[in-house]
């Protein structure tokens, strides 16, 4: 049995804490946060739970297997180096960090790091992504030139409140919000781009940006552009949406179907056009709370820590793959803050 | 053979709901930004033979509630029936605001009532008070229809169920059938969960709502499961999702559903009086079988 206490009481931490109370291996244990109204409401309800203010006193003064952390980005730092120092396993809710600094900070921390981690890039758990992936690493499009990505929903028509509208708190707008899942997918399926250049514009926000159009150089000649905004009509859910040219074909991905055009027969599929629907890829979950992946996303890591997945390091964003994602995130932000220029990211890369 | 089922239209066509793409769903949605269209297409469900209509409190359900209540050859003949709350609102607000903050807000804009009894609330604590005065903001535009049984998004369902939430739970139950005079409906993607949870609160007479179709979309965590826990139900179940949001044949999908027992009621989806035609002679032919 795995015990599992959150930090950070919020919208994904109850999230969490559903799917998680609900799998069989898990005890959850409770949950810290520093919002009054919370945590005096759930005393009520849950008399049987560890509930506290402070988290400090709620990782130290309780054994746990994992802590999920889901509590507001700026946060995340001071959590994640409590977890490293007690060799506690946590899983945090994206983006791990606010700044470059931080990312390099915890880098110096890890090697004395005997936990597990994971942060929560749930995009790599929706079925039509992880078929993509399949098709781009069996070779099926041959040497991949060119992709074209777009992620957009209708959120932001004025002024947002809250931390996450608070650069300093948050680390800025759209980018590390919503993008970053895009980016994260871009890291997975090509590697780590050589070059980044990107036009920020500020619509709605005064202190963050609520669009990004973002450029990706690689090594291999590969290159590609990402359009994102929160601030586009007539998208009610969260659309994202990727397409790729290769040697031997295309290839378009977005939330419901996978649609392979190929130029002669590749791998296991045929010449011509085939598609994928998320029916057809989809299976149950433990529990559907949100969505599905968000469900296989914790079965994954909770798997991972019991040691019954034998590859799913392979498959998730661990803290490590967050450090090379937030030196692309920085490197946007100065590209933005330069017109545009393309930023080496050489100097990040381990 | 399993008791003609009453048939009822769901409202996601309305707001850009579908399942299979999010592409098709906001074309249909652009198709019924015109209300008039809306109501043309309800006035036909209702002469068809629909039972009544599933509305959640989409800003755009709201002005078609309007609507309906003044019309009254629609508003007399049709159930309306309320899925609480339109839960995108509740994430993006809480994205833009913070969850507490949206839900202050929320209160904010309710009427004098719900605002007393909230800020009540807020000084004592009191979450029932809370929950109490977010229904009735809510139900707000629901006033003026013949409201039918109240359902809970899936979202809260699955969340009382599986934090168990039991005070929560009966709260509910016990308000909504005492305040508004109808019962309270459940909406699920964990059917056995939620059966299995019911059954420890000694709740059996239950009306659930839940993805129901031959490919087990939606249905978690299997379909086998699901199956066992519909065919022994003790409570009221009304299928939803049966054709897997379009991957199914209408043919094949209530072919299916005619065999199980317990389906009380199915909620269809449809853009045009022949495609409600269809889809209502379709279920009546198979469950006459």
């Amino acid at each position: 049995m795995i015990k599992v206490g959150v930090v950070g009481m919020g919208k994904m931490g109850l999230l969490h804490s559903s799917i998680l109370s609900s799998f069989e291996n898990v005890n959850y244990i409770g949950f810290a946060d520093d919002n009054k109204i919370m945590s005096d409401t759930f005393k009520k309800l849950k008399p049987a739970w560890i509930i506290q203010n402070d988290y400090k006193n709620f990782v130290q003064n309780h054994e746990m297997d994992i802590l999920f952390i889901t509590t507001p980005i700026s946060t995340h730092y001071d959590i994640i180096k409590l977890c490293l120092k007690n060799n506690l396993s946590f899983f945090v809710e994206k983006p791990a960090f606010s700044s470059l600094e931080q990312a390099n900070s915890i880098s110096k921390c890890l090697d004395n790091f005997k936990g597990k981690s994971m942060v929560g890039y749930m995009m790599r758990f929706i079925s039509t992504f992880v078929k993509a992936k399949e098709l781009i690493d069996n070779n099926s499009l041959g040497k991949i030139r060119s992709f074209e990505g777009t992620m957009y929903i209708s959120q932001l028509f004025k002024e947002g409140k809250g931390w996450r509208y608070d650069s300093n708190l948050s680390g800025g707008g759209v980018v590390v919000h919503q993008t970053c899942h895009l980016i994260d997918l871009l890291n997975w399926f090509f590697g780590h781009p050589s070059k980044v250049g990107a036009i920020t514009n500020n619509w709605f926000s005064s202190d963050v940006e609520d669009h990004a159009h973002i450029i990706f150089n690689y090594d291999n000649n590969l290159t590609g552009w990402v359009d994102s905004t929160w601030s586009r009509f007539n998208k009610r859910m969260l659309s994202t949406r990727l397409h790729i040219e290769g040697e031997y074909g295309s290839l378009t991905v977005d939330d419901d179907s996978v649609k392979l055009f190929l130029t002669k027969d590749r791998s296991k599929n045929k010449k011509g056009w085939t598609s994928f629907s998320k029916i057809e890829l989809g299976n149950g979950v433990d529990i559907d709370f949100g969505a599905p992946y968000y469900s296989t996303q914790n079965r994954s890591f909770i798997d991972s820590i019991l040691d019954k997945s034998s590859n799913s390091n392979l498959k998730f964003h661990d803290i490590q793959s967050s450090i090379k994602l937030q030196s692309i995130l920085s490197a946007i932000y100065k590209s933005s803050k330069n017109n545009g220029e393309l930023i080496n990211l050489g100097y990040f890369d381990e | 053979m399993s008791k003609k089922p009453s048939i009822i239209l769901g409202s996601g066509q309305f707001i850009g709901v579908n399942h299979l793409s999010h592409e098709k769903g906001d074309k249909r949605a652009n198709k019924f930004k015109n209300i008039d269209s809306v109501i043309n297409l309800i006035g036909n469900a209702k002469d068809i033979g629909y039972e009544g209509i599933m509305f959640s409190t989409h800003p755009h359900s709201i002005e078609i509630l309007k609507k309906i209540s003044e019309d009254s050859n629609l508003n007399n003949s049709l159930y309306i029936y309320p899925n609480l709350p339109y839960i995108q609102k509740y994430v993006t607000g809480a994205n833009e605001m913070g969850m507490i903050g949206f839900v202050f807000d929320m209160i904010k804009k309710g009427n004098t009532k719900s605002l007393l009894r909230a800020s009540k609330g807020i000084i004592t604590k009191n979450i029932f008070s809370l929950i109490k005065s977010l229904i009735e903001i809510e139900l707000n535009s629901f006033k003026n229809v013949k409201m039918g049984t109240v359902f809970l998004h899936n979202v809260l369902t699955d969340m009382i169920v599986s934090l168990e939430l039991d005070e929560i739970l009966h709260l509910y139950i016990r308000h909504i059938s005492e305040t508004y005079g109808v019962k309270a409906g459940f909406v699920t993607l964990n059917l056995p969960k939620l059966s299995k949870y019911f059954r420890e609160q000694n709740i059996e007479d239950s009306i659930v709502q839940a993805p129901i179709n031959k490919i087990g979309f939606q249905m978690n965590p299997s379909l086998k499961s699901n199956l066992e826990i519909i065919n022994n139900f003790k409570g009221k179940i009304i299928a939803m999702s049966t054709l897997a949001a379009g991957y199914i044949h209408p043919s094949d999908a209530y072919s299916f559903i005619s065999k199980l027992n317990n389906i009380d009621s199915i909620i269809v989806g449809g853009s045009s009086k022949a495609h409600l035609l269809e889809t209502f002679n379709l279920i009546n032919r198979e469950f006459s079988h």
